[in-house]
């Protein structure tokens, strides 16, 4: 499969990125290791005039221990996250949750800022060489959603590993445009639409995640795949907790990658956990709105969910 | 929309080539098309096989998913590189004594996984060889003699570097 052609620009600093961003009048799309941009292309997904690389810039590549936390650049390779041995000693769910993604060649191409960017996925989009067989869903420009066929929207999974765990050490990502620079947390830069589950503007690109340290916190991360390697999860469940379980100070944090079309915290379930109360856990997934997808019940979704927590919430 | 030829300086297998591609190259393409390094196989084309894979800086990357202009200035190796002077590499021996291969489309780039793990990798436990080739599919064979080459290798090297 042949590329498109497009124009390719590859700046070598931070500062030479912004001078583009702030010139570049063509439909540009942002390349950090390529390996779902240049797919995505090559199955005509997405169609650039030109695309932007970021792996010749330094500063996106920099892991650096900050007085309060760990700060990660977009552009570190998973492999790299996932051998880190400041990230394995303080946030080990999120070296767990970066050696997992696909396999050994893509992580040492794929980058964590493009993980935590990475599109939805559903059979009717990305999964499919066959599409030209029927009408295109909504987020291939159609008129019509086939997951949910009564739906407005787009119900395509987000999948990526590593936000799962980003998301329980409170991080903030940094972003930086030809405005300015600006900061959010983690989770505000994800909405529930398959369609557009980013909340980036379209010249804003991520320098970075600053995760947060926390004295006594133990975190993991499990997920379950049709095949070990190179596959996308399930199901993939990041957890964390401080103190011991039914002994006074106790805490826990979880969050899910697989679900719907965000990474999200489970707090339902947390509170569950937390207070201990014999309540089923069950049933406070089933406030959960989780679709049928490929074949999949919401209900074995769900269930997935609550046995990779309580392997966690045992072994941790 | 103009996009520009030009040529760049590729290292592969320590000699530098200097070839023209346009910025929508894969490396891969221009590997195999233009220099004729064959030993890179293009299968699936999407990133899912590993048939493609060549080492960067002495990591196994992905050829059919890197554009030909990120190769510059990188030291790209296929399996080309692996023998030296017209003889095998201990791995390529490896495979051939376990009979690791069959119809050897996979080959390549099982090597090149196998090589870079080796490289790096001290006393591997069979699970770490396991999850070193992971991303390379075979169709015909399977992985238990590609696995047994590997764990051959990494014991003879272990007993040759303790002096036995």
């Amino acid at each position: 499969m042949p590329l498109r052609p497009f124009v390719y620009h590859r700046p070598k600093s931070l500062s030479e990125l912004l001078g583009l961003l702030a010139m570049v009048e063509d439909d540009f799309v942002l390349m950090g290791g390529g390996t779902e941009v240049l797919l995505q292309i090559k199955e005509g997904l997405k169609k650039p005039q030109t695309v932007i690389g970021l792996g010749g810039i330094g500063e996106l590549s920099l892991i650096k221990e900050e007085e309060d936390g760990l700060f990660i650049g977009a552009g570190v390779k998973l492999s790299d996250v996932a051998n880190a041995p400041t990230v394995n000693k303080h946030f080990p769910a999120l070296a767990q949750a970066a050696r997992k993604v696909a396999s050994p060649q893509l992580r040492n191409m794929g980058t964590i800022g493009g993980n935590v960017c990475l599109d939805t996925r559903c059979h009717y989009f990305n999964q499919v060489l066959w599409a030209g067989g029927f009408d295109p869903c909504l987020k291939r420009k159609g008129e019509r959603c086939y997951v949910v066929p009564a739906g407005k929207r787009c119900y395509a999974l987000f999948c990526a590993d590593t936000p799962a765990a980003l998301l329980l050490f409170d991080t903030e990502v940094r972003l930086i445009s030809p405005r300015g620079e600006r900061k959010v947390p983690l989770n505000d830069l994800y909405r529930d639409d398959g369609m557009d589950h980013l909340s980036l503007k379209k010249d804003e690109v991520i320098v970075g995640f600053k995760l947060f340290y926390e004295r006594g916190r133990r975190s993991g991360y499990v997920r379950f795949s049709p095949r070990k390697a190179i596959d996308f999860p399930l199901v993939g469940i990041a957890l964390a907790v401080t103190g011991e379980r039914g002994k006074g100070e106790f805490s826990v944090r979880i969050a899910a990658t697989g679900l719907t079309s965000r990474p999200l915290r489970l707090s339902i379930l947390e509170e569950l956990i937390k207070e201990d109360c014999g309540r089923d856990w069950e049933e406070g997934m089933e406030r959960l709105a989780v679709v049928r997808h490929g074949g999949i019940s919401p209900s074995y979704r769900r269930h997935i969910a609550l046995v990779l927590t309580e392997r966690l919430l045992n072994g941790l | 929309m103009v996009c520009e030829r030009r040529r760049i300086v590729l290292n592969v297998n320590n000699f530098s080539y200097e070839v023209e591609a346009a910025p929508h190259e894969t490396l891969l393409y221009v590997l195999r098309e233009k220099l004729n390094f064959r030993g890179a196989k293009e299968a699936c084309d999407g990133g899912e096989c590993g048939a493609c894979t060549v080492l960067m800086d002495g990591r196994p990357v992905l050829a059919c998913l890197i554009l030909a202009w990120d190769g510059e200035g990188r030291k790209i190796t296929t399996v080309e590189g692996l023998a030296q002077e017209g003889k095998l590499s201990p791995l390529q021996e490896a495979f051939l004594a376990e009979g690791a291969v069959q119809c050897g489309f996979c080959t390549p780039g099982m090597l090149l996984s196998a090589q870079a793990f080796l490289d790096t990798a001290e006393n591997p436990t069979e699970e770490e060889i396991r999850e070193a080739l992971a991303g390379n599919l075979c169709r015909c064979t399977g992985y238990v003699k590609a696995i047994a080459a590997v764990k051959k290798l990494a014991k003879e090297g272990r007993e040759k570097n303790n002096g036995l």
